[in-house]
Parts: C-alpha cells; sequence; structure tokens
C-alpha cells in the first residue's frame, strides 16, 4: 500500500513536470522578429508607423524602416499608430500575429500585414553566421588548472 | 574568559577574514554603495549553490566536491535548452526540469560511490568530481553537434561539433534577477532571486524534521546506531547525495542567469571550489553547519573577491597577485578548516579513549 | 569463467582493461601507418620524464600516509631549486647538479613542516594533502611574481619583474640526461642516461626499504599497533617517508625539465600530482601498498596510454581526445583504488 502511493506520487511528480515543460516549450519560445515598413513587388510603405509593444513604445517607422522586437511566446500582439499617406490622420489598430514555431529570426512586413496581404511573415537570414570562421583555432580550456579568467565567483 | 577563548577558536576562519576584510575595505577605496551592489549580486548568484552543500553535512558526508555534478547537469541543460531557443524565465525553468533526470543519475552514482568509500566521502567524491569532469568534457567537446543535435552553430566550434568556450546566454541573462527587482541608494535588490533562496531555506529547515531527514542526521551521527535503528544507512546516504545534486543543478541555473555566460569547461570546476570555501569562512565544518553559516560566508568570502585584486594593486602594483591572493586564499581557507576537522575528530577520539579507560579503572577499583 | 574472474580480480580490473586497450592499439598502429620506433620513443621519453614523479609515492604509501596528493608540495621544492640554479648562472651539467643541490634542502624543510602537520591529521592525509599541494601552488603563484629573481632569461622582459610562466632550459641543463649515452636504431630512441638515472634512484628506495628503517616504515604502514609495540617511533617515521616523497618530487621534477627542455612555473604543477597518483595504482600498488615493479609497470602503462591512444585516434579517425582520456583514466583508476580498499577492510571484519 505504502509502496503504491510512493509510485503513484512520483508518477504523478513526473507528469507534473513533464507538463510543465510543455508550457514552457510553448509559451517559452522565444523570437526574434524584425518589423518592416518597407515598399515590396505589391505592397507600398507607410508614411509613418508608430509601434507600441507591451505598452511601451518601440519605435516611428518611416517610409523602408526595419526594427527589432524580441517576443516570447507564440503570439505578437502589437498597437501601431498608422499614418497611410502624408497629411491623413491617424489611425490606431490592434493586431495580432501568429508566430512560426521553427523559425528563429522572424520578418514581419508591417504594411504587407495591414494591407491584407497572404504572405507577411518570412525568415530572416543573417549575413553574420557566415563569419564563424573567425574563431577557427578557437582555444579549449578544459579546466585542468585553476584558471583565473573563470575566476568572478 | 575561557569562554571567550573557546568562541575564539571555533570561530577563527570568520574571525580572521573579518579582519582581514576590516583591513581590505579602506584601502581598496570602494564606495559602500558599489561593495553592497557587488555583494548583493554575489549573494544573489551563490547562496542556492551553497546551500545545495548542506544535506550531505547532515548526513555525516562531508563537504560534498561531487556538487560539481549538479554544476555539469545545470550547465547541460542550458546548453539545451538556449539551443532549443526557449527564452526568459521558461528557458530557467525548462532548463531546472531538465537537469534534473541527470542530476538524479549522476547524484546516484556518486552516493554509489561514496557507499563503498566510508570515511574517505571528501576525497572520493572529490576525485568523482574529477572523473565526471572528464565525462563532462567527452560529451560536451565531443557528442555535442556530433551525436547530440545542436541546431544553432554560434554554439558551436567551427568544426562542426563541440560547444564553445563560452556560451552567451543573452536570452536568459539575469531574467530572473530582473523579473521583480527595484533599487534603493543605487542597490539592486534581485526580490525574486531571494525569494527562491528564502523558500529553500525554509525547505531544508521543513526538510530536517521529516522522518528522511531526522534518519539522515542520525545516520551522520553514527552509521552503526543508526543501522541497529533499523534505518537503511546506504539508501538514505544515496538520497542525501541526489537531494544535493539536484539542489546544486538548480543553483547552477541561477548562478548562469545571473553572470549571463558558461564558461563550457570550467565554470563548475571553479563553482564548486568556491561554494566549499564560502561555507567554511562561515564558520561551518566538515560536520556541521547551518543556513547562517551560508550567508556569513557568502558575505565575508566575497567582500574579500571584490576588493583583494584592488588592494594587491594598490600595495604590490600588480594586480595578478590579487587574483593569485584569492585562489589562494580560497585554498587555503579549505586546508585550515579540513585541519582543523581532523585535529577536532582525534582529540574527541582521544578524549573517549581515556573515558573508557577511567572507567574501567574505576570499576576495578570498585572491585 | 570463474578462473578468468578471479585471474582479472587479481590483476586488478582497470589493468586489465587498460593492458588490452593498449595492445590493441598497438595492434592498429601499423594499420594507421604510424611508426612503431617513433611512437615506442616518445613512450620512452615520457617514462623518464614520470618515472621519478611516481616513485615518490612510494615511501608515503608505504609509512601509511596514504598516496601523495601532495606532491606539489616536492614539485616547487624542485622548481625553487631549479630557478635557483639558473638565477646564479649556472651551465651545462653543473646547473643540473646545481638545481639538485640547491631543490634538496629546500624539500627537506616543506617535507619536515608537511610531516609534522600530517601526523596531526592521521587518518585524513589523502584530502589533506590535495588542499596543502593547491595551497602552496598558489602560494608560489605569488612568490614567483615577488621573489627577487634577476635573471634576463627568467624574468618577463618588458616589466623586469616576475618570473615568466615558462623557461627554457637550453644552455642550461636541457636533455642532459636524456642525450647522455643516446642509442638510436632507427627512429628508435632509448634516452639511456635518464633510464640510468631513474634505475640508481629506485635501487636507493629498494635498499632503502630493505634496510632496519626501511622494514620498520613498511611495518609503520601496514600494522601500526604491531609497530607502535616493537618500539618504532611511528612520527619520526612517518615524517621520515614525507620527506623521502618530497625530496623525489623536488629530483622527479628536474629530471622531467631536462627532458621537457622547459621549466613551467605557475599553474603548471598543480596537475601533476594525478597522473602520477594515477600510474602507481594503475601499476597494481594500492593505498596502502606499493613497489619499486608498481611504479616501473604503472608508468609505462599510464604513458603508454596517453601516448600511444592519441596517436592512433589521431591517425585513424583524425580526433585528438588525449586530454579527455588522460582525465578519465587517471582519475577513473584512482576512483577504484578508493572504492576498493574499503571492500577488502570489509572482508577482513
Amino acid at each position: 500500500m505504502k509502496k503504491m502511493r510512493k509510485i503513484l506520487f512520483i508518477s504523478g511528480l513526473v507528469i507534473i513536470l513533464a507538463a510543465i515543460c510543455v508550457l514552457c516549450f510553448i509559451f517559452g519560445r522565444g523570437h526574434t522578429v524584425y518589423l518592416d515598413n518597407k515598399t515590396t513587388d505589391n505592397t507600398k510603405a507607410y508614411e509613418y508607423i508608430e509601434v507600441y509593444y507591451q505598452g511601451e513604445e518601440v519605435t516611428t517607422l518611416a517610409k523602408n524602416e526595419r526594427t527589432v522586437v524580441s517576443v516570447i511566446g507564440q503570439k505578437l500582439e502589437l498597437d501601431l499608430v498608422v499614418t497611410e499617406k502624408r497629411n491623413s490622420s491617424d489611425e490606431d489598430v490592434h493586431i495580432e500575429i501568429e508566430l512560426p514555431y521553427d523559425m528563429d529570426n522572424i520578418v514581419v512586413s508591417l504594411n504587407g500585414y495591414l494591407a491584407g496581404e497572404d504572405e507577411y511573415i518570412s525568415e530572416f537570414v543573417s549575413l553574420l553566421e557566415t563569419n564563424t570562421d573567425d574563431a577557427a583555432d578557437e582555444e579549449i580550456n578544459t579546466g585542468d588548472e585553476f584558471n583565473i579568467e573563470g575566476l568572478e565567483g | 574568559m575561557k569562554k571567550v577563548l573557546e568562541l575564539l577558536k571555533n570561530n577563527l576562519v570568520p574571525i580572521m577574514f573579518i579582519i582581514i576584510c576590516a583591513i581590505s575595505i579602506p584601502i581598496s577605496g570602494f564606495s559602500t554603495s558599489y561593495i553592497l551592489n557587488e555583494l548583493m549580486s554575489r549573494l544573489g548568484r551563490n547562496a542556492f549553490l551553497i546551500l545545495s552543500l548542506l544535506i550531505p553535512i547532515m548526513a555525516g558526508m562531508g563537504l560534498n566536491f561531487g556538487m560539481t555534478l549538479g554544476a555539469m547537469a545545470g550547465e547541460i541543460a542550458l546548453i539545451l535548452v538556449y539551443d532549443w531557443q526557449i527564452w526568459g524565465i521558461p528557458n530557467l525553468i525548462l532548463s531546472c526540469i531538465i537537469s534534473i533526470p541527470i542530476s538524479v543519475v549522476l547524484g546516484w552514482f556518486c552516493g554509489k560511490m561514496l557507499n563503498l568509500a566510508k570515511n574517505r566521502e571528501m576525497v572520493t567524491s572529490y576525485i568523482i568530481s574529477y572523473f565526471m569532469n572528464g565525462i563532462y568534457i567527452l560529451v560536451v567537446l565531443y557528442l555535442m553537434g556530433s551525436v547530440i543535435p545542436i541546431k544553432h552553430s554560434d554554439l558551436l566550434l567551427a568544426r562542426g561539433y563541440g560547444i564553445r568556450n563560452a556560451v552567451n546566454l543573452t536570452t536568459s541573462r539575469q531574467c530572473l534577477d530582473n523579473a521583480i527587482s527595484f533599487k534603493i541608494g543605487g542597490i539592486k535588490i534581485p526580490v525574486l532571486t531571494l525569494i527562491i533562496i528564502f523558500l529553500m531555506c525554509l525547505f531544508i529547515v521543513w526538510f530536517r524534521k521529516t522522518k528522511l531527514g531526522q534518519d539522515m542526521r542520525a545516520v551522520g551521527q553514527d552509521m552503526e546506531v543508526a543501522r541497529e535503528a533499523g534505518i537503511d544507512v546506504e539508501k538514505t546516504r544515496i538520497i542525501a547525495m541526489i537531494m544535493s545534486t539536484v539542489m546544486a543543478g538548480f543553483g547552477m541555473v541561477i548562478y548562469l542567469q545571473n553572470l549571463g555566460t558558461i564558461e563550457t569547461y570550467s565554470s563548475h570546476s571553479n563553482v564548486g571550489m568556491f561554494a566549499i570555501a564560502a561555507l567554511l569562512v562561515g564558520g561551518a565544518s566538515v560536520d556541521k553547519a547551518s543556513i547562517g553559516n551560508v550567508f556569513v560566508g557568502v558575505v565575508l568570502f566575497h567582500t574579500l573577491f571584490i576588493v583583494a585584486p584592488t588592494v594587491a594593486t594598490k600595495i604590490t602594483g600588480d594586480s595578478m597577485i590579487g587574483e593569485y591572493f584569492r585562489v589562494f586564499v580560497s585554498y587555503a581557507v579549505i586546508t585550515i578548516a579540513l585541519i582543523m576537522y581532523e585535529i577536532k575528530k582525534r582529540r574527541q577520539k582521544s578524549d573517549a579513549g581515556r573515558l573508557l579507560a577511567e572507567a574501567q579503572q574505576n570499576k576495578e577499583e570498585n572491585k | 569463467m570463474q578462473k578468468i574472474k578471479s585471474i582479472i580480480e587479481s590483476y586488478g580490473l582497470p589493468r586489465t582493461i587498460i593492458t588490452c586497450f593498449i595492445i590493441l592499439m598497438f595492434c592498429l598502429a601499423p594499420v594507421a601507418q604510424i611508426n612503431m620506433g617513433a611512437l615506442m620513443s616518445n613512450v620512452l621519453n615520457r617514462f623518464v620524464m614520470n618515472a621519478i614523479l611516481v616513485l615518490a609515492m612510494v615511501p608515503m604509501v608505504h609509512s601509511g600516509c596514504g598516496l601523495n596528493f601532495g606532491l606539489p608540495l616536492g614539485i616547487e621544492a624542485g622548481l625553487l631549486g631549479a630557478t635557483l640554479s639558473v638565477e646564479f648562472g649556472f651551465t651545462g651539467v653543473t646547473s643540473f647538479v646545481m638545481a639538485i643541490v640547491f631543490a634538496i634542502p629546500i624539500a627537506t624543510v616543506f617535507g619536515l613542516i608537511y610531516g609534522l602537520l600530517l601526523n596531526k591529521i592521521k587518518g585524513g592525509e589523502m584530502m589533506i594533502a590535495t588542499y596543502v599541494g593547491f595551497s602552496i601552488v598558489s602560494l608560489m603563484c605569488i612568490m614567483w611574481l615577488i621573489l627577487p629573481y634577476h635573471s634576463p632569461n627568467m624574468v618577463w622582459g618588458y616589466s623586469g619583474n616576475g618570473l615568466r610562466t615558462t623557461i627554457t632550459l637550453e644552455g642550461y641543463y636541457s636533455r642532459i640526461l636524456s642525450d647522455l649515452f643516446k642509442i638510436e636504431i632507427g627512429k628508435l630512441v632509448i634516452p639511456t642516461g635518464a633510464i640510468l638515472f631513474f634505475a640508481l634512484l629506485a635501487l636507493i628506495i629498494w635498499a632503502f626499504l630493505h634496510t632496519k628503517t626501511g622494514t620498520a616504515m613498511t611495518a609503520v604502514g601496514s600494522n601500526p599497533t604491531f609497530a607502535k609495540a616493537a618500539g618504532i617511533n611511528i612520527d619520526k617515521i612517518r615524517t621520515l617517508s614525507v620527506v623521502m616523497s618530497t625530496i623525489l618530487g623536488a629530483i622527479g621534477i628536474i629530471v622531467y625539465e631536462q627532458a621537457f627542455g622547459y621549466i613551467q612555473l605557475y599553474t603548471a604543477p598543480i596537475s601533476m600530482a594525478m597522473p602520477a597518483v594515477a600510474a602507481i595504482l594503475l601499476g597494481g600498488a594500492s593505498v596502502n601498498k606499493a613497489t619499486i615493479f608498481n611504479v616501473v609497470i604503472g608508468t609505462i602503462l599510464y604513458q603508454g596510454i596517453v601516448t600511444v591512444t592519441p596517436a592512433v585516434m589521431n591517425a585513424l579517425i583524425a580526433l585528438d581526445i588525449s586530454d579527455v582520456i588522460r582525465n578519465i583514466v587517471s582519475n577513473g583508476v584512482i576512483l577504484y583504488a578508493l572504492t576498493r580498499k574499503i571492500e577488502e577492510g570489509k572482508k577482513r571484519r
């Protein structure tokens, strides 16, 4: 009886931990999202887009500008103040975008989204990544002796 | 008077440290708020790790040099989770959970080994930490990226497998410290980290009173007596090791989120040494340590750490001397504490022997 | 099956595994197109570098002080001797002799203090020895910076004070023993001089262990109660063994340097105790029993594995894992020995 209870307790604990893991996977997935206000083949850039993320102003995008936000979770919620053309009046827009799970760096075309374009999400390919060869012969310190650099304690 | 002397004798190491700190703080010329801010940061960073040492001491297994095993588990978990691109607080929670199975296996192994090496637990756990370090390097330097999938090439060495010397935890850096924090007079208080440390202290206090905790103390007092009382000594000791290792894994996650960088091949070994030294500076000994020792230790030991390089530079004009000096102090403290423990143990033994002899003599006389 | 098991038991599990492994590696070497002569010379060279350091374990094991994790103490004494010899401007053979002459009194003093300490903490020697070693190495790190050395060959060029991390021995005693009576057969080089020097020291230790004091030392280690009853001054014998170990450590590092060609200061000595401890255990010694034979076999096996394996691995699959192998082997062997001794104790009870 006592053993049974112990097994139940442990399996319950494992299930709870696994559930927390799943939650972390879903709500903890981080993305670097690049927000564009750029003219593409299908859409034209807006005059100004003021971007607010989590209640704080990120920046104001003029024509053909880009900004970046770090997003944790699968949903990107933004408050925008959009000025479509010069002299036209401001418009407050609240948008929610589902982010693809397996993309780390995402480019979101705001003007494309606002204009009802289908393909407003694309993957950002960093030019920096090809530069990793810089550290080709990195010396590996296997910590056999006390290494002074690691002593932040 | 005798009492004062006794008190001085029992707290030799902390008193030495208070004196050293009292002399070096004015020389360093740092402002109080700078030192306090640094201390607060280091307290949040290290306290949890040091707390993980308490349970094996309770179970009579001495200073757990094998806590580096938990630290390795924490590092492996952090590297994996970083690669999965889970950010922020979920990163830390997930890292902790992932580290648990690794820590449990390592802790179990360590406990098994220590059961084979009773009365020389410390030197054995010390060698285990070195041995496991070899396995850890094998896993991280050769298997990660070749056998264990690692997606992000910025983690890997240029040759395509093996993790780099340093991993920048850009996506979870200080996220626990900053989650709830405020500043008083330039001193940042990482409230959430402190709450977690406080909960851990509560847990340890509570745990001491549970059946298992009582068993552990009994085993720590005298293994043979405990065995006669029907306690499964071996199992209790293994559990103590597993608990300590798991806690050390969590502690490492907290430690690294504060630093923001994993020194892939050296963080864990340094962490073990400094945690043990800090605990001893706090007045703990090999067979007795309290939560109070942990905090006194962190404050004293890390004050010295903050000021030593500057003080040495000011006195001798060479900053390297300060770096070496604080390494020397950590080692010397551990050495002195170990020596005092052994001497005390021997004295107790001979006292017991003398008492026994006297008792026998009395018996003879009574006849 | 039972028989095989008992043979392995008596030969020691790690030793069996490692011997098999080395044989396998030697079989693979021709496949990987490695020159056997060069490989053997490499092993021999490393043997003479390390053998005396391993020999330094013997006296302390005999007197029951356990494995000498405090070897860095002797090494630091040797380093002091070596740097003093260079500082006073000796060259060639004289510098080697003078290094040893300077090192021995320093090692004796270190050993005496260390021995007195170890007598106060019987039973906890190994852990404390480790930390005494670490403490002395970090203390000496400071010393190398502030001691008043002036020889331009040793101090940092630009600041003029503080010793360099590695000091070349070119013109001093670089390879003075290794190249003495050197025999070359194709690519196989036998450093006869150094081997003879080791043999001489080993002979001295062997002879010593058969004198009256030597047998007393063994008695202290194997049965302290009996030794006490026989009127042996245990503390004195133990101190003597510690001094001997420390002196051997000091000479060992000087011989190591002459084969290596450099003096390594600062943190280098800290990682030197483990391989020596592992080697003697691999040779079949236990925490309380060690012979000269153990030293020779152990050093050959240990150095064999750390030289041959990486060479073969590198040639076959282009993977350099020498560090990891050295680490796992040495600590695995020590771990095995530490957990094993207690098992025997249980049986005896």
